[in-house]
């Protein structure tokens, strides 16, 4: 008898048998098991300030994308435990539930979350145009605030500044709070070493677009670009108050029609302002489809003045070392105009389906809180917030004295203006293509003012998504 | 001398066979059950679900309402991005297929050779497959700017004045296809004609060479019929991966300028993860799973005219 094959077939049938039957198993296990536990997710907890006989503490799920300004920025305050928050609440944990990208990553896995009956019990949204009112409350992921602030004797309106208060309600409640919120766009960043260099004026806030563009021809050579509109991009969100300046608003009030042809000539003008930038003056590199890199141009002295985020006034001076930077308000159309502005937000609301809502309400007047948003700036990991007290403390211009110029635009902050069916990527992408076309002197402003006017409102005319 | 056996014996056998039969069968499901859930779960099902989908409104949060056909009328007679994001999709399929078989032969033939350190140069050409594509995208985004990108800048130094490139609603699509090209010439396609030639027996060629055939007509008369199932095989993949384009249009575009790279996929995309539309988006899938069958369906079809298999004798 020859047993050595034997023994051979029979180990190699067990393996195989043995594998198949494991993964069999897991697979089963992994199916029947119970649905996931909070306390197992990816988490960042300020458990380490914590007591012990951590059975006791209320958990607080809050949900987030995974960002330095964002996720990161909360897991520093809580590392540094900024307002005593871990010390004074060792009955919360705080379980920090990122999920990398941005809002089309982040937004299906929270309605995943939501469908399956999951959800955490604070929710981080970036808003467009005011689509978290619709995002958040008719899908009714989100609940009124008012009723848990008055319980905590927490006053809103003593927070925060009045146009981000509007932004966040609809029908007497209010949903979200600010945890971002600040000018879009307000500022021109400049290569101050390189314009003195050149012999240049140096920009003012006063100036005039007609300004701004006749200092870009003379600061337009064969290697720079004089003046790039940068974060402004081409989308009518980052231009809301370019458009505003020029007195054109996107929308009407409940975000149903779009308004761009109430004040057609304006239009064509603002239109025909970016057309010239491109293609008369040649001050411009074309930005049609995202193919520019702003901040590297920018670093690279390849263009030497740009509109920018707020965020990047901290950012730029630290990150491009070579030559000097100087911060100027955007312009206006005539000298002497009222300043337009639009807000954007970041903001977080406490879910309907939030287990320790007491707790979780807490947890997110930290998040919004004064000390927490001022820290935020002067350490340079987060833009503005919506609160007057952030705003009054001199230690925010001792650190970044550029500030001072936004203080009046954002105590007078004019909220987004409204897309009424949640549809706002898909406005914005309406405009831009057309958008695209004229800066890259496809089209004509008339004829572009036209087609934005029936593309967004084609979008406008479609069912809430 | 002839052979009995108990009558019990064969119903024992057969019962003893059945018994180890069950038990095979068993053993081979089990070894294949990882795949069959996972199939189940991750393909099958959400397969099957999106056919219910495409005849839904449905959002995710609320319960998928039934519309019947609404979806696909809807595509075809309101939607004004569908039909001209199928047709740049075929434009840019027929720019990179083309391209990309004759550029994958054409390198294959030379790595064919006997050239000093071949395997260096293989290598060499296969390197860009394993660029991640968001890392490829992005540089090739940079080089291609018009204003201070370098294929511009040394286009400029021979005195021609490049194109927009990806901001150029006319030449986006070639600034894809080229992108394409580089990621996919001396890629898995590659490799497989290099298989496929080296398969070409010796023996015709030499034969061929004795009746005076020159280099091209060995070629044309005997390495390019020897490969036709490769080329097939390679067209027919390469067809299907070039009309589901996405990530490239994605990053380096993002559909635009003006929509001039708005794919299919992108507008898929668009309403099944930005505007939640994930009945329209599944009614949208699925018209387009049936324009690419019937492409490669037709392709099937069209292969026995020129397609030829060794052994196998025509009429």
């Amino acid at each position: 008898m020859n047993e050595q094959p034997i023994a051979r077939r029979l180990t190699r049938r067990a393996f195989l048998t043995g594998i198949g039957t494991t993964a069999f198993g897991v697979t089963l296990l992994a199916a029947c098991a119970p649905s996931a536990d909070p306390a197992a997710a990816p988490a960042a907890s300020g458990g380490e300030a914590a007591p012990a006989g951590s059975a006791e503490r209320t958990q607080v799920r809050a949900h987030m994308v995974q960002k330095q300004d964002v996720s990161d920025w909360i897991q520093m305050g809580l590392d540094q435990d900024i307002d005593g928050f871990v010390t004074e609440n060792p009955d919360i944990e705080l379980v920090l539930e990122t999920i990398p990208g941005w809002t089309p990553e982040y937004i299906p896995k929270i309605l995943s979350f939501a469908a399956a009956g999951s959800l955490g019990d604070l929710v981080w949204y970036p808003p467009r145009h005011r689509s978290h009112i619709a995002w958040g409350t008719s899908y009714d992921l989100v609940t009124d605030l008012r009723p848990l602030a008055e319980g905590a004797g927490y006053e809103m309106e003593e927070n925060f500044l009045e146009g981000a208060i509007t932004a966040n309600s609809f029908g007497g409640a209010t949903y979200w709070m600010s945890f971002i919120s600040e000018p879009i766009v307000p500022v021109i960043a400049y290569n101050k070493t390189k314009v003195e260099e050149m012999g240049l004026p140096a920009l003012t806030d006063d100036m005039t677009f007609q300004e701004l563009a006749d200092w870009a021809v003379e600061a337009t050579t064969d290697d720079v670009f004089g003046y790039f509109p940068a974060d402004r991009g081409t989308g009518p969100f980052g231009s809301g108050p370019y458009l505003r300046q020029w007195g054109v608003e996107p929308t009407n009030e409940d975000g149903t029609k779009a308004t761009f042809l109430d004040n057609r000539d304006a239009f064509v003008q603002a239109l025909q302002y970016d057309y010239d930038l491109r293609n008369t003056l040649k001050v411009s590199p074309s930005p049609a489809a995202g193919a520019i890199n702003a901040p590297e141009l920018f670093g690279g002295q390849k263009v030497l003045a740009g509109d920018i985020w707020p965020f990047r006034i901290a950012i730029y001076p630290n990150t491009f070392t070579d030559f000097e930077i100087d911060f100027v308000l955007t312009p206006v159309v005539n000298a002497g105009d009222a300043r337009r502005s639009m807000l954007n937000e970041h903001v977080f609301g406490l879910t309907t389906s939030a287990t320790a809502p007491d707790a979780a309400f807490k947890a997110l007047t930290w998040f919004c809180g004064k000390e927490m948003n001022l820290q935020g700036l002067v350490q340079g990991q987060k833009g503005p917030i919506a609160r007057a007290d952030v705003w009054a403390d001199e230690r925010l211009y001792e650190t970044l004295p550029t500030f001072e110029k936004l203080r009046p635009i954002m105590e007078s902050i004019e909220p987004d203006y409204v897309v009424g069916n949640f549809r706002g990527v898909e406005f914005d992408d309406a405009y831009i293509a057309v958008v695209d076309a004229l800066i890259l002197g496809e089209k004509q402003a008339e004829q572009a003012a036209d087609e934005i006017q029936d593309a967004t409102q084609a979008v406008l005319d479609k069912e809430p998504a | 001398m002839a052979i009995t056996t108990s009558p019990s014996l064969p119903a024992a056998r057969s019962s003893r066979v059945s018994r180890m039969r069950r038990s095979e069968i068993i053993e081979g499901i089990l070894y294949l059950s990882p795949w069959i859930i996972g199939f189940t779960v991750f393909v099958a099902g959400p397969l099957l679900a999106s056919i219910f989908m495409s005849f839904t409104k449905y959002n995710v949060l609320r319960p998928p309402v039934f519309v019947g056909l609404d979806n696909f009328v809807y595509a075809f007679t309101k939607d004004d991005l569908f039909l001209p994001s199928i047709w740049r999709t075929f434009y840019y399929a027929l720019l990179l297929v083309p391209l990309g078989m004759i550029g994958s032969l054409f390198v294959a033939i030379l790595l064919n050779q006997k050239l000093i350190a071949t395997t260096i140069w293989r290598t060499l050409y296969f390197l860009p497959t394993l660029t991640p594509l968001v890392a490829a995208a992005l540089l090739w985004r940079w080089m291609l700017n018009p204003d201070v990108g370098l294929v511009n800048y040394l286009l400029a130094k021979v005195g021609i004045e490049g194109p927009g490139w990806l901001n150029s609603t006319t030449w986006a699509i070639p600034s894809l296809v080229i992108m394409g090209l580089w990621a996919s010439v001396g890629g898995s396609r590659m490799i497989i004609f290099l298989a496929g030639l080296q398969d070409v027996p010796a023996e015709l060629l030499e034969s061929a060479e004795i009746d005076g055939a020159g280099t091209w007509a060995k070629f044309w008369n005997v390495t390019l019929p020897l490969i036709s199932p490769t080329i097939f095989f390679n067209l027919v993949l390469g067809v299907i991966f070039a009309l589901r384009t996405f990530e490239v249009a994605f990053i380096a575009t993002n559909g635009g300028p003006a929509r001039a790279t708005w794919f299919i996929s992108l507008h898929i995309y668009q309403n099944a993860f930005v505007s939640f539309d994930m009945g329209y988006a599944s009614a949208l899938s699925w018209v387009f799973f049936i324009i690419i069958s019937g492409l490669t369906f037709l392709q099937f079809k069209l292969s026995g005219q020129w397609v030829f298999y060794q052994g196998e004798r025509k009429e």
